[in-house]
């Protein structure tokens, strides 16, 4: 198993200096000389040409790059043009923020979208089945950032119930100012879950060894949970993974929607604003993250389907020994 | 053979409603079985066989699968009236089932050491976890498995190891019926025999009675004592394993066991039976063989013929005596 | 030369056939019904905009009319106004092609490049696959939306940059779908026997290869749209992608975000028109993929 998560690790590395290396490239192509930017208008073309030298812009792009990397493995991430703080800083201070937030938005999606998912399979075609169809088709299809406007239009601006902007500080305010921006992230999400654990368990429903628990005699919960969602569970598993990346883009819209401070809004402010190290730092920041959350659904797939596990470890290379009767 | 009848089935009639049209899998068929014997039911793909042994068991997929009209008396309770409860208890403790194709019937994600106590546990209240697992060692000794594979994966077995595995599932609470759905087929042939043999051993052993289903009349020669033969969701031919291949009354069993070949009948060629089951979504209104008979006359087509006793409880549904004849 | 021309029918059928399967589903219908709508509406508006010299767009689209502003829903302006005096109902139809359009156009380059590193790393194998594929997985590892604003962020924010953001983002998925497909075909038999008797790669490709690669290639491209739109609107509610004022309906909604308390018509219209467009792609989706290939269907 350990062997494993190395090995996954170590498969990382060359992704994620890709990763870096085309977000370095696509950022450094923007127009506009950033040291212009950092001195503003009244700069002259000397204090220019000084900071350019300083800042080490001169440089060729791959030689920038690698000094980049090296910098970030010693976790420097450069300084923000706009206020001379730390890329790195800034970025950590942001990042619980929207961690809270993505977590309370998968968190939305899997307890809405997994139960629901099971009962409509369970029920096909019946009334319940068709309304979480037609619910979930109209999830998958609505913007949230759209959404996020109707909820904060109906439950903080008319009926005052949750607060529209902002994130409160302590247990109850912090609560109360999640719950519309965890819904709204999280909708889109257990629509997608919905629909993927459904087609899952119909999958699953049709086949012998559910026909083979039944014959023994066990009763349909123990059937559902014991032999049919266990095996649901791997392409459930692979939706969720997958919906995290689009939760931290739909995070940025709806930190927009409800001022929301963390990464996704700091991300576009910085974009608003030019300053390249903080976009640079925040997206390559987000990737990683996400890359972690890709590597930890392959860990769990091993724990769930045990044809992956002994892919990897010693008893699959087991010699299988003939025994006749 | 021995003893008095266990399961008695009425005429059980289960449809499926497809979006092609209503399949008529099962018209009408009645059968028993006594304790300890192994009845044959033998016929082609798509004849029904399958079916019946899953509406013993009201494993049938509703929807699509409807179990229309019939009886399934198992010792004297009606299985189809059952609650679910009882039905709980009856299936994988006295009437337990083997599917066709070990493949795909065990469940990937559990190990087969699970999987057998599974069974135990759930119709053995009593039982203490060390105790279940003891006897599902024990079950796995007797179908020719070392106790250290408990808790490998089904994936770590080859076919016929997986359809031992399936084997003891089935006969780990000693059921007085096993249901045998083509136990065999999906297995390479040399190990076809060792699995046989091997439940012919148990089920003697153990005193269970069997229905095995095949379309291997030579697998149920060596091992029934009595024989169904199905056509179209109809039995055709049931009697003793010796009147059925010694004396066959019906034109279908006659062309089944001439399309066998044979080492000690001096036949020159193979007389294979000519055309195809008709379509289960559209019968015709007589006998469903008629079509392909060498017998038939046009009364063979105004109504589905009745069973008739032959004598020696062998039964046979066609209007015509061809015993003796050669069919040409 | 008959045995050809079997086989040229044997695939049309298959069109026809899966056509037929489509039109039996109401809700794939109904979707396809409302695309087909907002086509004939945006080619409308364009050629009003041709005819008129913009004349019509500066009066009636872009011209603010502060006295009116904020108005709800009346009979001259069914939708009402926005918070420029300007009539929502014909801004929101005059943003059909921004959505549509450009998410279409996206989408269709990033098909072309991505089935054709696809197509070049499924035939290939070997070396050209694994560089190829690997470089999808570095484009896949980042979320599709960071990379477009990265993009965006880069390049600006012109309708150009918007189209080649969304486009690069897309690309890794079609690869990956068209790879696969190319794998699943490559190491068919009747493929074997086309190359026993000496059949061209090129010939392989076009007769074997790219007409079993359509029809999930199709699937894939109606739900890319969808996806597409979504990340346009997006991106224009940040303020990154179509500005001000041109008719947008993200940017109609990132405007309308200020005056949310002032009328709920400015907030729910646009946001309704990208459901029901994003809603038809979807539905659509599902219902081709149905039709193409009934075995996946529950």
């Amino acid at each position: 198993m350990w062997k494993y998560i190395l090995k996954r690790l170590l498969m990382m590395i060359p992704v994620l200096l890709g990763v870096t290396f085309l977000v370095f490239f696509i950022l450094n192509m923007t127009p506009g000389d950033p040291a212009a930017i950092i001195l503003g208008d009244q700069a002259t073309p000397e204090a220019i040409a000084q900071l350019r030298e300083e800042l080490g812009l001169n440089d060729p792009l791959l030689i920038r790059y690698v000094r980049y990397i090296i910098d970030m493995l010693h976790g420097d991430f450069g300084e923000s043009y706009k206020n001379g703080i730390s890329v790195a800083a800034q970025v950590l201070d942001k990042f619980p923020n929207t961690a809270v937030l993505a977590v309370a938005g998968i968190l939305v999606a899997l307890v809405i979208g997994i139960p629901v998912g099971i009962i409509s399979a369970r029920k096909q075609y019946s009334a319940l089945d068709n309304t979480s169809m037609v619910l979930s088709l109209l999830g998958v299809s609505m913007p949230n950032f759209w959404l996020g406007l109707l909820l904060s239009l109906l439950f903080a601006l008319k009926l005052g119930w949750f607060p529209s902007q902002g994130m409160g500080s302590g247990f109850v305010p912090l609560l109360r100012s999640l719950v519309l921006p965890a819904i709204t992230l999280g909708t889109g999400s257990a629509a997608t879950v919905v629909r993927m654990t459904r087609s899952s368990m119909l999958e699953v429903i049709r086949q012998d060894y559910i026909s083979t628990a039944r014959a023994k005699g066990l009763d349909e919960k123990v059937i559902t949970k014991r032999h049919m969602f266990r095996n649901a569970l791997i392409p459930i598993v692979t939706a969720v993974g997958l919906q995290f990346g689009t939760l931290l883009g739909g995070a940025m819209l709806t930190e927009t929607v409800f001022s929301w401070p963390g990464l996704g809004r700091l991300m576009v402010d910085s974009l608003n604003s030019k300053d390249i190290p903080m976009v640079l730092g925040s997206v390559l920041f987000m990737t990683i993250m996400f890359s972690f959350v890709n590597l930890a659904v392959d860990i769990v797939y091993a724990f769930i389907d045990p044809r992956i596990k002994s892919l990897y470890s010693k008893a699959g290379f087991k010699k299988r020994r003939v025994v006749v009767a | 053979m021995n003893g008095k009848e266990l399961l008695k089935i009425e005429d059980l009639e289960i449809r499926y409603e497809t979006d092609d049209g209503i399949v008529y899998a099962l018209n009408g068929v009645s059968l028993h079985v006594n304790e300890g014997e192994t009845l044959g039911l033998v016929g082609e793909t798509g004849a029904g066989k399958t079916t019946l042994a899953k509406g013993i068991l009201r494993l049938i997929q509703t929807p699509p699968g409807k179990i229309v009209n019939g009886k399934v008396y198992f010792e004297g309770k009606n299985v189809l009236a059952m609650s679910d409860h009882d039905l709980h208890q009856v299936r994988g403790n006295a009437i337990s089932m083997v599917f066709q194709d070990p493949m795909t019937s065990l469940n990937p994600v559990m190990t087969v050491g699970e999987q057998i106590e599974e069974v135990i546990a759930v119709h053995n209240n009593s039982l203490s976890k060390e105790e279940i697992r003891e006897r599902a060692i024990a079950m796995l000794k007797r179908v020719g498995i070392s106790a250290d594979r408990i808790d490998e994966y089904p994936h770590q077995f080859s076919g016929g190891m997986k359809q031992r595995v399936i084997i003891a599932i089935a006969l780990a609470c000693n059921p007085k019926l096993l249901l045998a759905d083509e136990p065999t087929t999906a297995l390479d042939v040399t190990i076809q025999a060792q699995v046989l043999d091997m439940i012919n051993k148990l089920k003697t052993e153990m005193n269970t009675a069997m229905i095995l289903i095949s379309h291997d009349l030579g697998v149920v020669a060596q091992t029934c004592d009595r024989v169904a033969i199905i056509y179209a969701g109809r039995i055709v031919e049931t009697g003793n394993l010796r009147d059925i291949y010694k004396n066959p009354k019906h034109p279908y069993t006659v062309g089944l066991l001439d399309s066998i070949p044979s080492l000690t009948r001096d036949t020159k060629r193979l007389k294979p039976i000519k055309g195809l089951m008709p379509d289960p979504t559209n019968l015709p209104s007589g006998c469903p063989f008629a079509p392909r008979c060498n017998y038939a006359s046009s009364a063979c087509s105004e109504a589905v013929p009745e069973l008739t006793d032959r004598g020696n409880g062998h039964l046979v549904r066609c209007i015509k005596d061809i015993s003796g004849k050669e069919g040409q | 030369m008959k045995s050809r021309a079997n086989e040229k029918n044997k695939q049309r059928s298959l069109w026809v056939e899966a056509w037929r399967r489509l039109r039996k589903n109401k809700l794939a219908m109904a979707g396809l019904g409302f695309v087909l709508l907002l086509v004939v509406l945006a080619i409308f508006t364009i050629a009003v905009d041709l005819i008129t010299h913009n004349a019509f767009y500066t009066e009636h689209v872009v011209k603010q009319n502060l006295r009116l502003r904020l108005q709800g829903p009346s009979k001259e302006h069914i939708f009402g106004l926005d918070e420029f005096g300007r009539d929502i109902f014909l801004r929101v139809i005059w943003a059909i092609r921004y959505s549509l359009f450009m998410g279409t156009v996206a989408i269709g380059i990033s098909v072309v490049i991505g089935s054709l590193l696809g197509a070049i790393a499924g035939f290939y194998g070997k070396v050209v696959d694994n560089v190829i594929m690997r470089i999808m997985d570095i484009f896949l590892a980042i979320p599709s939306m960071l990379l477009a604003l990265a993009i965006v962020a880069a390049f600006g924010t012109s309708l150009t940059n918007l189209l080649l953001a969304i486009a690069i983002s897309y690309v890794p998925t079609f690869a990956r779908t068209v790879r696969a497909s190319v794998l699943t075909v490559k190491d068919q038999e009747y493929i074997e026997a086309a190359k026993a008797l000496g059949a061209s790669d090129a010939r392989i490709i076009g007769k074997y290869i790219i007409p079993n690669c359509l029809a999930p290639l199709i699937v894939q491209a109606s739900l890319g749209v969808a996806g597409a739109i979504l990340s346009i609107a997006g991106l224009s509610f940040l303020g990154l992608g179509i500005q001000p004022p041109t008719p947008e309906w993200g940017s109609m909604l990132s405007n309308a975000r200020s005056y949310i308390r002032d009328g709920w018509h400015i907030t729910v219209i646009p946001g309704l028109m990208i459901m029901l467009t994003i809603l038809s792609l979807n539905v659509l989706g599902d219902g081709l993929r149905d039709a193409l290939d009934p075995r996946l269907k529950n």
